[in-house]
């Protein structure tokens, strides 16, 4: 599905893309720029969330675990190290991060992943609170304000790419098979747990990079703020939504989401969840494997997983 | 097996959709550039988290009372602009940012450089008004923060690095200044001190540490500060440990949820202490007194620095009227804070028009304009809107509508210890 | 910051413990069930929570009755309400599942929705200004020269009541032995004539019932009711969830009082912002140990 042909045609799309986007900032107002960095970080996010729990099913809830890392890693240090540098630590940390929270709950079964991922953000939310208060005692951080479309887009693109090419290597194989059916993979001697790690933290450094990119436009950064439980369904949800068979499902969902959310929050303010809501359990109920699922079965035939 | 025609059908929806979205973009973006111009009403830009987790905090603060404002000057007309000569209707445009700073900033940038309002009204919270401030430095509005406490933005605005921000109420500085008058003046001898481990409860119960290390007072302070997270079922333990510390002053900087747990949790272990202070939440009739009733919240005192006796003047007790006819309950004492400043926000604009700059080196120069509380201004050396009607510590005595009770100069009754629970 | 443990400290972090952990239990028993039996996690526990306290709430304000009382509206209505949401909604997302894997990944979604709704439309129709009603309050008993509110006892006895119920339910009655089977062999239980459906729609009934149980008990507790209230008690629920082991009752119960019992210690003895640290790093330890949660089945 990944290889071949049809494969280079996809880069060459995706390039169009990027050029279009690279100059969108020259014919549209800031609002606009603003709301495109906006969707940009939302397929970012939820393309890195496929990548993981998309192809292994194990449902990361705690994306804004490392999203709100990288946010925090601006705030504390955007104001003293050139921002490339920033954006490297953030990176590191998240990866490190997520290879030492994946040594110890990706030996879990998918839902008990799902649940501690859930708590993720909450905890490191209280941790970094309890240590502003008693070690550093500082209450909150100001952010340098920058631009920010260009670093979202950059990073979201090779983010697509890298989640691209992986899916092509071993690493996207063996995701796949773990999500198939782990047992067979085990028994096929694949090192589930080596992949897994590896996917996790991959999956992972591209939110915190997102996130350490994306914390300028706050302004004013304090742990609450940064670790926001919002980061952590969302990507859940675009992805879903969108369809978790394929690599344009995220893409799709978080689109469609963002678009719709900003429509609903200016012309519907009081209703935005209901309807958000109302929509996201019609569109699982009429089409259960997202805006995308349609697609796969009219090609291909999708193998039948053992109950 | 179609592998292709697969990833075609996949690259053309990818199509499809940038250029749609392109296209919404640019039909909007020409629509707005190419819209008539409004002269004929006056906008005012409204974001802030209408749901989601902060939505208690704009709605039970200071929404019903910028609506009130709003729907007063509609109903005489609208508000007067001396460039127009006349009255203008003013439309109150409303976006909601969930709960999501990241939207509230990007909402907020859209009502003033997309819609181009000709004022604006500021969010709920302290963090949220840091995140938007840098968007009102930019635009040139003047922020005018209805609910915002923090040392921080004292310094900022000392130290010359902003502008266009004027907060209203008492910042903890001041805040803890006044307070530790008043605990000296009370004769607090063994004070407890807890919170709420977020902002405000960092901010408000560090800086009466630090007021009272600067008097030589810490040695009163017998236990705390303790902080407990905002998700806390049980305070018991805490009570426990005041208890038997036989604190007699309490400070508590508590959020509704938290401080009716505490005021419950309090009344049955049984420690009732003579001076007691609780945070936001703990003056509003609407939740205090369906839960707990007037007499067991006498005593009880608040400090906010902004705190209104509605029963001193008619016109005051006709608002809180209002305010309880859209609501169902009287007003606490510090929420028409909302109402004053920016009702001195509306007086700038009738003398000086819609010339943001101007209003904001009146608002510098500590111009006075006229409110239901007196004549209000702000007081930029003290960072806080000075009105004489407004005193700094509130305090339940017995019923809905609560009392000032410090500064003495602006009392409105005098303090009294708190009685044990009934 | 760690004061002496006293024989009096001790004694009343023995009790204090014992009654926050019956209140955990109640508050996840729940969601355990739903999952154990259904295999969909429902991450809008809290929200039905939330709705069991508004009732309450109603109960108290507009019938004048005892908030204690209030279960006799408070259930049949859960009830309705959890046969509603789950006819309307996930019979057929249950039915169109091919494995369970598919159903936990699809139902995941929906309860996310679910959440949503539920919580928008709390607000639209009774604002998010808090709401509080007058609960009863006994005082506080001295028991052995430590001090304990009446209001907690009481609760926690009611909750230990409950999930008595709940046991004697799942060992001794038709349905409750066929939920178990379910948890245990979906499969098996099929191959011996149980309708896995029915005990589908029952077992989230229940959930849905309990969830509004708790409620009405931490709405006695807590009372600054709004319509976001639910969102921390669904972490606790889930992390309980992962501490006891899916689908086990008897985990659930032993879960919450160690979830209990920590929680308290740490406010008690070290330091109440440090809570969630603890409970989180405690979790970590049992789930490097026993990665199935305490109780496996």
């Amino acid at each position: 599905m990944y290889s071949g042909k049809g494969f280079k045609k996809y880069y060459y799309y995706l390039v169009g893309v990027f050029a279009v986007l690279l100059c969108a900032p020259l014919f549209m107002s800031t609002y606009y720029v603003a709301m495109l960095t906006s969707i940009l970080c939302w397929i970012g996010l939820s393309v890195s969330w496929y990548f993981f729990s998309g192809l292994t099913k194990y449902v990361s809830l705690g994306s804004a675990a490392f999203f709100g890392i990288g946010v925090y890693v601006t705030a504390v240090f955007g104001r003293s190290l050139p921002f490339p540098i920033v954006l490297l630590l953030a990176g590191a940390i998240v990866f490190l991060f997520a290879c030492g929270i994946g040594l110890v709950t990706l030996r879990l079964r998918g839902i008990f992943f799902a649940i501690f991922t859930y708590g993720l953000a909450e905890l490191l939310n209280n941790i970094i609170l309890f240590w502003e208060m008693k070690v550093t005692g500082t209450r909150g951080r100001f952010v340098i304000t920058m631009d920010v479309y260009y670093p979202i887009l950059l990073i979201t693109f090779v983010a697509l790419i890298t989640v691209l090419l992986l899916m092509r290597s071993n690493i996207g194989l063996a995701l796949r098979m773990i999500g198939d059916c782990e047992e067979a993979a085990i028994h096929f001697g694949v090192n589930t747990t080596k992949y897994k790690i590896l996917g996790f933290a991959i999956s992972s450094l591209f939110m915190g990079l997102l996130g350490a990119a994306f914390a300028p436009r706050w302004g004013y950064i304090d742990s609450g703020i940064a670790f926001n439980s919002l980061y952590s369904f969302m990507p859940a949800i675009m992805t879903l939504f969108g369809g978790a068979q394929m690599f344009i499902g995220p893409i799709v969902g978080a689109v469609i989401l963002s678009i719709l959310e900003e429509y609903l929050l200016t012309t519907f303010k009081n209703y935005f969840m209901l309807i958000l809501g109302s929509i996201m359990i019609i569109v699982i109920l009429t089409l259960p494997d997202g805006i995308t699922g349609k697609l796969l079965k009219r090609g291909v035939k999708a193998p039948r997983t053992p109950p | 097996m179609c592998r292709s025609a697969i990833t075609k059908i996949q690259a053309t929806i990818i199509a499809v959709i940038i250029v749609v979205a392109a296209t919404v973009g640019v039909v909007l973006y020409y629509q707005t550039i190419t819209a008539a111009p409004r002269k004929e009403k006056i906008k005012i830009g409204y974001v802030d988290a209408f749901t989601g987790i902060f939505a208690p905090g704009p709605e039970t603060w200071g929404t019903v009372w910028m609506e009130i404002l709003v729907d007063e000057y509609n109903a005489n007309g609208g508000l007067y602009v001396p460039e127009y000569g006349k009255k203008l209707p003013i439309e109150l445009i409303k976006y909601d940012s969930k709960s999501d700073t990241e939207t509230l900033v990007r909402l907020t940038e859209k009502a003033m450089a997309e819609d181009k309002v000709d004022l604006m009204f500021g969010p709920w919270g302290t963090s949220q008004n840091f995140a938007v401030l840098p968007l009102y430095e930019k635009y040139k509005y003047p922020l005018i923060a209805h609910a915002m406490g923090s040392g921080q933005v004292v310094d900022l605005i000392l130290s010359g690095g902003s502008k266009w921000v004027f907060p209203v109420l008492c910042q903890p500085p001041f805040g803890a200044k006044y307070v530790v008058d008043f605990l000296q003046w009370a004769n607090a001898s063994r004070i407890g001190i807890i919170g709420i481990s977020d902002l405000h409860g960092i901010e408000w119960t560090g800086q009466l540490v630090a007021e009272l290390a600067r008097r030589g007072l810490s040695d009163r302070v017998v236990v705390g500060p303790e902080l407990y997270p905002l998700t806390v079922t049980d305070l018991s333990p805490l009570i426990k440990k005041l208890k038997e510390a036989n604190v007699d002053t309490l400070w508590a900087s508590t959020y509704p949820a938290d401080g009716t747990l505490l005021i419950r949790q309090c009344m049955e272990l049984g420690f009732s202490p003579r001076i007691m202070f609780m945070g936001p939440g703990s003056q509003y009739p609407a939740i205090m007194v369906p839960t707990f009733g007037v007499k067991a919240m006498t005593g009880i005192m608040e400090y906010h620095g902004f705190e209104v006796d509605y029963k001193t003047s008619p016109k005051l007790l006709e608002l809180a009227e209002k305010y309880k006819a859209r609501v169902g309950a009287y007003p606490g004492p510090n929420t028409i804070a909302a109402y004053v400043c920016h009702q001195v926000l509306f007086k700038a604009v009738e003398k000086y028009g819609l010339n943001r700059e101007k209003i904001r080196d009146a608002f510098w120069a500590g111009e006075s304009f006229d409110t239901v509380v007196g004549p209000a201004k702000f007081d930029m050396k003290n960072v806080y809107l000075d009105a004489p009607g407004a005193g700094y510590i509130c305090q339940w005595q017995g019923e809905e509508i609560l009392k000032v009770v410090w500064p003495l100069d602006r009392a409105s009754a005098t303090w009294i210890p708190k009685p044990a629970w009934p | 910051m760690i004061s002496l443990i006293t024989p009096s400290l001790f004694l009343d972090i023995l009790i204090g413990g014992l009654i926050l952990g019956a209140i955990y239990s109640v508050i996840a028993a729940g969601l355990n069930l739903q999952y154990g039996v259904t295999r969909m996690l429902n991450v809008a526990h809290g929200d039905f929570l939330m709705l069991g306290a508004y009732l309450t709430y109603f109960s108290v304000t507009l019938l004048n009755m005892n908030p204690f009382a209030s279960i006799i509206i408070v259930g049949p209505s859960m009830i309705s309400i959890g046969l509603l949401v789950y006819a309307l909604i996930f019979r057929r997302v249950v039915t169109l599942s091919r494995t369970a894997g598919e159903l936990e990944f699809r139902s995941l979604l929906l309860f996310f929705g679910l959440s949503f709704v539920i919580q928008n439309l709390a607000m639209i129709l009774w604002t998010a200004n808090y709401r509080g009603y007058e609960a009863p309050t006994f005082g506080s008993v001295n028991v052995l020269g430590v001090t304990f509110e009446v209001n907690r006892i009481i609760i926690a006895l009611i909750s230990i009541l409950i999930n008595i119920f709940l046991y004697l339910f799942l060992r001794y009655t038709k349905v409750g032995l066929a939920m178990r089977a379910t948890v245990d062999q979906p499969e098996g239980a099929q191959i011996v004539g149980i309708n896995i459906y029915t005990i589908f729609a029952i077992s989230f009934c229940i959930g849905v019932l309990l969830g509004g149980w708790s409620g009405i008990l931490i709405s006695i507790l807590y009372s600054a009711i709004n319509p976001f209230m639910g969102v921390p008690y669904t972490l606790i629920a889930l992390v309980l969830v992962v501490l006891a082991g899916v689908g086990s009752f008897k985990g659930n119960i032993v879960g919450g009082f160690i979830l209990g019992y920590l929680a308290y210690f740490t406010m008690r003895v070290i330091h109440s912002a440090l809570t969630l640290v603890v409970i989180y790093a405690v979790l970590i330890v049992i789930l490097l140990v026993r990665p199935r949660g305490l109780f496996v089945r």
